[in-house]
């Protein structure tokens, strides 16, 4: 398999501190790969530099075969990069159906005229992109909730939710920070479930920031370890686990 | 009770009432886009309808002179958000309300500038020939036999014009893409960019429809208070209508729009002894939204701020 995401000596300041030095690692295309750390370890900005919302100061990002030194997040969109936030970002004016449509919004390309009346293109687009919006609903089992507004709806929906809008955009890789935040078991399970049916059955690169070293461990194929803005690890699960400077940086080392 | 003369005041106050909703409208569109408080409305609705008018008193006909004034404003729109509001993205919320305060003395200057400061008169029924356009007004007895009651025949114009515009934006922005894009845009610019959504556009055309809302609103308005810098008091009213109907929703500033207009009316008609005589039309509703503030700070339909703690 190729790589589809290339990540070369990214450096990221917020003024004098550096929230990654010179960070490397590839991302094969098809693969769950699982960006892990303690906190502040420049996971999140990491994702943020990879969808252009920040600008690192040096390094590019090569993805899908371009190289860029930076990106914005609507291109990132239009070229088939979807995400979730750690701080769910849903439109919390907007129920459900709402916010998962928003997803479809780069296949909507009938003009506004025609949308308004409803006429010509409009009517089978929207046809189109409802079927899309309610195979993600069936897939995500909320149904139930589809006309729900998402300020109502518990976190652990809301999560889903937000996955949901992303993953209608029938992106090429999906960035997941921390999808499984503040869940409880039974939720991370459903969320593990969904993550990996994702990856095997549509074959969509997964890029996802996680905390619960269990679920990492059981669903990753490749892990990349951060600590203090460094990689100090990078493969396959169970070689980040026998690594011992990850270890380390977990457990504490003893001076 | 004199019902006949209530209902008369009833009307007129709704019809007033849309003529605030629209000068509204283009507040909440602004604020719901960009979280932008737009001084710069009332300079608007002046450099739009001054522009209209000094077409029309260089003989361009009236079609012609109200689709120029249009594309003009359409462009300062696209302009504004070009070189004012994105290049202050993200910054505090403060410097974009003073970068509309600056727009709006710009404007001001602007105006009288390329146009001048003159008085000018509008009188649209020199343009057009419309029966409703006829400053005498309407015995609606003449109609309908039980309703006898007199209404200015510009009022109902005026009204007709400000719904339907109304209803077109409702529609707009309900049911197309970039209605969809705007809502998203309102609740969050981040996520709402993740999702390829282009918050450029997004933010011009807002501005650009605004734009067109100010040349309807000033229009209407200049019929009946002339063209002059006293259009941009007239916007000064709009500022209780958003208070009371919140600044975040749409349907709020039409109703808001509504109960400020009956209910100035209303409290002229009626309440004028209780508050020393007449012409309290003059800042009731100003004071109608000094209770909601009291009461119901976040307006009518407005989104209550809730933290979690």
């Amino acid at each position: 398999m190729s790589d589809i995401l290339k990540v070369e000596n990214v450096t990221l300041q917020f003024g004098g501190v550096k929230a990654i030095t010179d960070i490397s690692f590839n991302v094969k295309e098809g693969e769950i790969c699982a960006v892990i750390g303690p906190n502040g370890a420049g996971k999140s900005s990491m994702l943020n530099v990879i969808n252009g919302v920040y600008l690192p100061q040096i390094g590019t990002v090569t993805y899908d075969g371009v190289e860029r030194q930076s990106i914005n997040p609507r291109d990132a969109a239009i070229a088939g990069m979807a995400r979730t936030f750690q701080n769910i970002a849903l439109f919390q004016g907007m129920n459900v159906l709402e916010n998962i449509m928003t997803g479809r919004n780069l296949f909507m390309k009938s003009t506004w005229l025609e949308q308004g009346l409803n006429i010509g293109r409009a009517r089978e687009e929207e046809r189109v992109n409802r079927l899309a919006v309610e195979k993600v609903i069936k897939f995500l089992q909320i149904e139930s909730i589809r006309k729900t507004p998402v300020s109502k709806l518990p976190y652990g929906l809301q999560k889903r939710v937000e996955l949901g809008r992303a993953l209608v955009a029938e992106p090429k890789i999906l960035l997941l920070d921390e999808p499984m935040a503040g869940m409880n078991l039974e939720e991370k399970a459903d969320m593990s479930c969904f993550i990996l049916e994702i990856n095997k059955e549509q074959g969509i690169t997964t890029v996802m920031i996680e905390h619960d070293m269990g679920v990492v461990m059981d669903i990753s194929d490749h892990v990349v370890v951060l600590d203090y803005g460094k990689k100090i690890g990078d493969g396959s699960p169970s070689e980040v686990m026998a690594n011992q400077d990850v270890i380390d940086a977990y457990l504490g080392v003893s001076h | 009770m004199d019902w006949v003369y209530l209902i008369e005041v009833l009307v007129g106050g709704l019809m007033s009432g849309v003529m605030y909703s629209l000068v509204a409208i283009g507040f909440v569109l602004i604020y719901k886009s960009s979280g932008i408080f737009n001084f710069a409305q009332g300079t608007m609705l002046l450099f739009a309808s001054l522009t209209f008018v000094k077409m029309t008193e260089n003989g361009i006909d009236f079609w012609t002179s109200l689709f120029i004034a249009a594309g003009i404003m359409v462009i300062f729109g696209v302009v504004t958000e070009r070189y004012v509001i994105r290049p202050l993205a993200n910054q505090d919320l403060l410097a974009l309300f003073m970068a509309t305060v600056g727009l709006a003395t710009f404007q001001e200057g602007f105006s009288q500038f390329i146009w001048d400061s003159d008085v000018h008169g509008l009188q649209m029924s020199k343009f057009l020939d419309i029966g409703l356009l006829d400053p005498a007004p309407i015995f609606m007895s003449d109609h309908v036999p039980w309703l006898d009651i007199l209404i200015p025949k510009f009022d109902i114009f005026a009204s007709l014009v400000a719904g339907s515009l109304i209803v077109v934006l409702a529609f707009f922005f309900q049911k197309t893409k970039t209605g969809l894009s705007l809502r998203a845009v309102s609740d969050d610019h981040m996520a709402a960019m993740a999702v390829g959504i282009p918050l450029q556009t997004v933010w011009a055309v807002v501005w650009a429809v605004t734009g067109i809302i100010a040349l309807v609103a000033g229009l209407l308005w200049a019929e009946r208070v002339s063209v002059s810098f006293t259009l941009i008091e007239a916007v000064m009213k709009a500022l209780p209508v958003i208070l009371i109907g919140g600044l975040t929703s749409i349907p709020g500033a039409i109703v808001g729009g509504l109960v400020i207009g009956v209910g100035e009316k209303l409290g002229e008609i009626y309440l004028a002894d209780v508050f020393g005589g007449q012409g309290i039309e003059l800042w009731f509703a100003y004071f109608m939204a000094l209770m909601f503030l009291v009461f119901r700070p976040q307006g009518m339909f407005g989104e209550k701020l809730i933290e979690r703690v």
